[in-house]
């Protein structure tokens, strides 16, 4: 128990950590962000986990029960499992490609928006557009993909096991092609 | 602890698995509802497996010192994240964008941005999300308009809070 309340509480710090983070570093992409700040609270969760006292000053003796190792990593699970619903949260939500659709509709007011406008919106102009604009630089700055002498794309190894491992899974739940 | 642990990992897998072939045998439109569904069914199956001691005899020592409320609250908590990664991870693999470009590009070979537009374009892609969004009660279209329904309006307004605490900017305003 005492490793589920300091994940929690480990947790709260986190939260706080990358909202303020996000404030003073205004970063473009939040990805390395939430990952810096999870390796900085890791060994935080740790300390505080060894440094505090069995009962940590509120615990009851009948819930300080069981080996203190696996209560600790019990703990640890936790806490990485709600890191990865928080971050989860923040990309499907605000870089969700419905949410930007939601935002753009709300933002029109009562007179509505047409389906084509909705889509130039996504539009740099007639030849590239937004959703692709940035994603395929980002993907050859990852590896994923390579840019080729014909100014095609082809997959790197990376690029290929990831592709294959989502294949895999789109499959495995009966899902279509997505996107 | 562990047992605790086994005892959710055990539902989380026959959930899943349960889950999947249903998804195989009867594709469900709302996938989202039907993931819903078979988390309140598989909530029992913790209780049951409990109470039957079917797990008992395999760990003896560990049953001996926790007790049975603290097992099951334990149980259910880590079932009920164990739920939530999956759900998390089927909408990873569902939803990105980045995804089904790598799998357009594994599908067709070596291909230009041309051709990926073609294959994935941003019209299909936008179309495509209204309808979903439509169907799911978010908005509604009128004279060939869209227009919010209350729940698109508190999911818009809670963005603008969530964008403004992060600072970060929605898929129409990234150009980088």
């Amino acid at each position: 128990m005492k490793g589920l309340i300091i994940s929690i509480i480990v947790f709260a710090g986190y939260v706080v950590t990358t909202i303020l983070a996000s404030h003073v570093f205004k970063p473009k992409r939040h990805g390395r962000l939430f990952t810096a700040t999870l390796f900085a609270f890791s060994p935080l969760y740790f300390i505080a986990y060894t440094v505090t006292p069995a009962n940590i000053y509120v615990l009851p003796d009948s819930l300080l029960i069981g080996p203190r190792h696996v209560d600790m990593f019990y703990g640890y699970t936790i806490f990485l499992l709600n890191c990865h619903s928080y971050i989860d949260f923040f990309f499907g939500f605000n870089g969700g490609f419905s949410m930007s659709l939601i935002l753009l509709i709300l933002n029109a007011g009562t007179k509505g928006i047409t389906s084509e406008t909705l889509i130039s919106s996504f539009r740099i102009d007639p030849v590239q557009d937004k959703i692709y604009s940035w994603r395929l630089p980002a993907l050859i700055k990852n590896g994923c993909i390579t840019k080729l002498e014909n100014n095609g794309y082809a997959l790197t190894a990376k690029g290929r096991a990831i592709a294959l491992i989502s294949r895999f899974c789109k499959r495995l739940l009966n899902l279509g092609a997505g996107g | 602890m562990i047992y605790a642990l086994t005892l959710s990992l055990i539902t989380s897998a026959l959930r899943t698995i349960g889950h999947i072939i249903c998804m195989h045998i009867r594709p469900a439109s709302n996938r989202f509802r039907s993931m819903i569904k078979s988390y309140l069914i598989s909530l029992p199956f913790i209780l049951l497996i409990y109470k039957t001691h079917i797990l008992e005899p395999s760990m003896p020592d560990i049953l001996g010192s926790y007790p049975p409320k603290l097992i099951l609250f334990h149980a259910y908590l880590f079932d009920l994240m164990i739920f939530l990664l999956f759900v998390e991870c089927f909408f990873h693999i569902e939803r990105s964008v980045t995804l089904r470009i790598l799998v357009e590009l594994l599908n067709s070979g070596n291909s230009d941005s041309n051709d990926l537009q073609t294959h994935y374009s941003t019209e299909d892609m936008v179309r495509q999300r209204l309808a979903v969004l439509e169907v799911n009660n978010f908005i509604y279209k009128t004279n060939d308009s869209w227009f919010l329904k209350p729940k698109g309006k508190f999911f818009a307004v809670a963005m603008k809070i969530s964008s403004w605490l992060f600072q970060s900017a929605s898929q129409h305003d990234r150009t980088e």
